[in-house]
């Protein structure tokens, strides 16, 4: 039993050494890759943005806010730091690293919509997978995402399931500085399931915006609230838009922070420049952050 | 509680180390201890079942006592052994087979009216394998293979020990109940091995099956806008799906058990290297092939009979065996499409051709042999469609389009874009390992390979491979429906 019981540890011991190595290998192999939330985050931890203008957002920053046009308007550098299927909580967690890494910008636009002041966790956390050797990123994220104890703990099993040809996917690469526009036409995807649409304000969310706006204010970042076009018929299927609206308007208040709002914009009664409900498409997001890029000129944020 | 879940990766360590440490005193303390876990095993799904599997394990373990003692009137010692065989097919009959012959009675007689007619019981899990197991002890207690046991809890442990009660292997008395009767030694080798089945069935399951199970569900829920290159791909991989599902299953259980210190019988010796179909059914589920063989086939005179006597046992046997896996006309029409593959090589006397394994004494098969090979696995995938069909009907289409091969490209396309690349490389490695061990006991029987750092190397190749391909959503196992 004794000799039983030694090999099953030498052979522990060996194992979890070599899933160690190979974790630290793989993880390393897939950073290298073009698989797109791998991107979005190599530029950030890497400190490579060297930005005068960065926006935050879900997906609604993501694809809809093109750093090539922004440039060109205010003649800077511009980065868009978009997250998909994120809240504010998950987009402040992403630029706290960010700030850690890279030199500050001047401004920052924030995409803000009714729902953003929920709390989102899970949603794509294999993004953060082969982060896992960065020590901002598994501080900040491996302690607020649910991630199951074997992710965690044993090395390599959190890429179980996942594609394994992943480090062969190459360039070319799919962001231009994180921004991704999207080729798509109108998919009839506006919120047909539901009636009417009542989004909640997390506390630990606004706790966190509210953290972030005193943050950005102690470091001389001027900061802008952006509500993005929003197609017209979703827009009127949510109830509490006002109270939401409220919310915001007090956080620009205390924080002296202008808004722009595009939600009536006239490019929003019109499905040729949305892929879906919620999304611009390439053309409708070259529309809209023309038009921002202009708006933030006309209100000489510099 | 399955074999690839966190309760029971708790459960094994806890269990063998109670077993070996704490209850080791004696051969009975350690009977019940195995009792009293298996039943823990088995609760864990269903605890109103315990019941059913404690009456049936009483029922067998007195009829054994009652035919010894009746062993010189044999009438009553028949009687007993019959009321015994009823009583278990009774039991069996109700909670597997009522609802189908019912409800096909109704389709006949009423019309599909169903009303009041079904009893709609939950099938209770692995019923089939412990009835067939107490079944055995019973006979062969009346035909005097075995002296029947008067240790009840050594009786319990034999048809519930928890490796095999739910999926098998489907043990003899013979071979397993003699060994809850001598004291059990901790064997180092033994456990070693043990312990290198269990990981290979954990690959075979969670790699290999759970993989390819996600294209397959796909493939056979959309089969009638597939085109025929992706039903044919949905074909094969239901097969490699079944192979490691259930002989993943059957390596786990057999690799459990050798760590206790028992030996149960080997269930599949690579069936997929089979040159034709007898052989193949020499491969496949050996315990219930043989346990049909020797219950069924052989009592009702065997092929040492005439020649439409050995079309009726064979069609019995493999009709039965069809049924023996559930209740659906599927499983009859697999049985019969069987029946009439092996008849034409019994009735020539051609069906034992194939004992030893293929190119038992080279590395690689002849070109006539990888031909064999093929077809033979063709002809079992077929079998595989009617077997995983919902109904005759699906089964039907599913075949018809299996041959149109006028949309090639859609399914490499398919196989591109559903990252069938990685499915189809656990698939191989699987074959790989296996036909490097074909004539072993298992794919990773590595006693021949002397360097433990070439051991150790394949280990963890195994286990990383198991890694990253095990899916997030780990499926039943699913012979436990039977």
């Amino acid at each position: 039993m004794r000799e039983y019981l030694s090999k099953l540890l030498v052979f522990a011991i060996v194992l979890y050494i070599v899933l160690f190595l190979v974790d630290y290998a793989y993880s390393a192999m897939i950073r290298t890759s073009n698989w797109r939330p791998v991107e979005a985050w190599e530029d950030v931890v890497n400190g490579n943005i060297h930005a005068d203008v960065v926006a935050l957002g879900s997906s609604r920053g993501w694809v809809q806010i093109d750093p090539h046009i922004i440039d060109s308007v205010l003649c800077v550098n511009s980065y868009n730091l978009g997250i998909d299927g994120s809240e504010i909580n998950r987009q402040v967690q992403k630029y706290e690293i960010f700030r850690k890494r890279n030199p500050k910008p001047r401004l920052i636009i924030q995409n803000i919509d009714v729902w953003s002041l929920g709390y989102t966790i899970g949603y794509e956390k294999e993004q953060f997978f082969p982060f896992f050797w960065d020590r901002d990123i598994r501080k900040t994220f491996y302690r607020t995402e649910p991630f199951t104890w074997g992710e965690k703990y044993i090395p390599f099993f959190r890429y179980h399931g996942m594609n394994p040809m992943l480090f062969f996917h190459r360039s070319p690469r799919t962001l231009y500085k994180g921004y991704q526009g999207q080729v798509g036409v109108w998919n009839g995807e506006a919120f047909e399931q539901q009636e009417t649409i009542i989004f909640h304000v997390n506390d630990t969310t606004l706790r966190m915006f509210d953290s972030f706006l005193d943050q950005a204010e102690e470091d001389s970042v001027k900061v802008v609230f952006v509500y993005a076009p929003l197609f017209s018929g979703a827009t009127e299927k949510i109830s509490n838009r006002d109270l939401m609206y409220e919310t915001y308007r007090k956080l620009a208040d205390k924080h002296s922070i202008p808004v722009l709002d595009y939600t009536d914009m006239w490019i929003c009664r019109d499905t040729a420049y949305f892929y879906n409900a919620m999304h611009l498409n390439k053309t409708g997001a070259e529309i809209y952050t023309d038009s921002l890029a202009n708006d933030l000129k006309r209100l000489d944020v510099f | 509680m399955v074999f690839n879940s966190i309760e029971y990766a708790i459960f094994l360590p806890l269990v063998f180390a109670l077993y070996w440490f704490v209850f080791n005193k004696s051969v009975k303390v350690q009977n019940l201890f195995i009792v009293i876990v298996s039943y823990i095993f088995y609760g864990w799904w269903d605890w109103r079942f315990l019941f059913l599997i404690a009456f049936t394990s009483f029922c067998s373990w007195m009829s054994g006592l009652l035919i010894q003692k009746y062993s010189q009137q044999g009438k009553k010692a028949k009687a007993v052994s019959t009321a015994n065989i009823v009583l278990n097919l009774a039991i069996l009959g109700v909670f597997k087979y009522y609802d189908f012959f019912a409800t096909s009675f109704a389709h006949v007689f009423l019309g599909g009216k169903t009303e009041g007619l079904l009893l709609n019981i939950v099938l209770p899990v692995g019923i089939s394998f412990y009835t067939f197991q107490a079944l055995s002890y019973s006979i062969d207690v009346y035909k005097g293979k075995i002296e029947p046991t008067k240790d009840i809890v050594e009786f319990f442990a034999y048809v519930s020990f928890f490796p095999q009660l739910v999926a098998g292997p489907i043990e003899r008395a013979t071979n397993l109940l003699p060994q809850f009767q001598r004291p059990r030694i901790f064997n180092v080798d033994m456990a070693v091995d043990g312990s290198r089945q269990i990981l290979w069935g954990l690959f075979k399951k969670m790699a290999v099956a759970d993989k390819c199970a996600v294209f397959v569900n796909e493939i056979f829920s959309t089969y009638q806008s597939q085109p025929g290159s992706n039903l044919l791909l949905g074909a094969i991989m239901f097969a490699f799906q079944i192979y490691g599902d259930f002989s993943g299953y059957s390596d786990i259980a057999i690799g459990t058990s050798k760590l206790f210190g028992i030996k149960l019988m080997r269930n599949f010796n690579v069936p997929y290297f089979s040159r034709d179909i007898a052989e193949f059914w020499r491969r496949w589920h050996i315990s219930l092939t043989t346990w049909f063989r020797d219950y069924i086939y052989i009592p009702l005179g065997g092929s040492r009979c005439s020649k439409a006597k050995i079309v009726r046992n064979t069609f019995i046997i493999f009709l039965v065996s069809g049924l023996w896996h559930g209740a659906n006309w599927t499983f009859i029409a697999w049985g019969a499409y069987h029946a009439v593959l092996f008849l034409p090589l019994i009735l020539l006397g051609k069906n034992r051709k194939y004992k030893e394994v293929v190119a038992s004494d080279k590395l690689f098969p002849s070109v006539g042999e990888v031909f064999r090979i093929l077809m033979t696995f063709l002809i079992v995938v077929i079998g595989w469609v009617i077997f995983r069909a919902e109904s005759i009907g699906q089964a039907w289409e599913y075949l018809c389009g299996m041959w149109q091969w006028d949309t090639l490209r859609a399914g490499y396309q398919l196989f591109i874009q559903r990252n069938l690349i990685s499915r189809t490389g656990v698939v191989l490695m699987m074959v790989l390992f296996e036909w490097l061990n074909r004539k072993n006991e298992h794919g990773l029987d590595l006693q021949a390979v002397k360097s433990p750092l070439v051991r150790y190397g394949i280990y963890i190749f195994v286990i990383l491979a198991l890694m990253i391909s095990v899916e997030n959503s780990p499926s039943q196992f699913i012979y436990f429906q039977f």
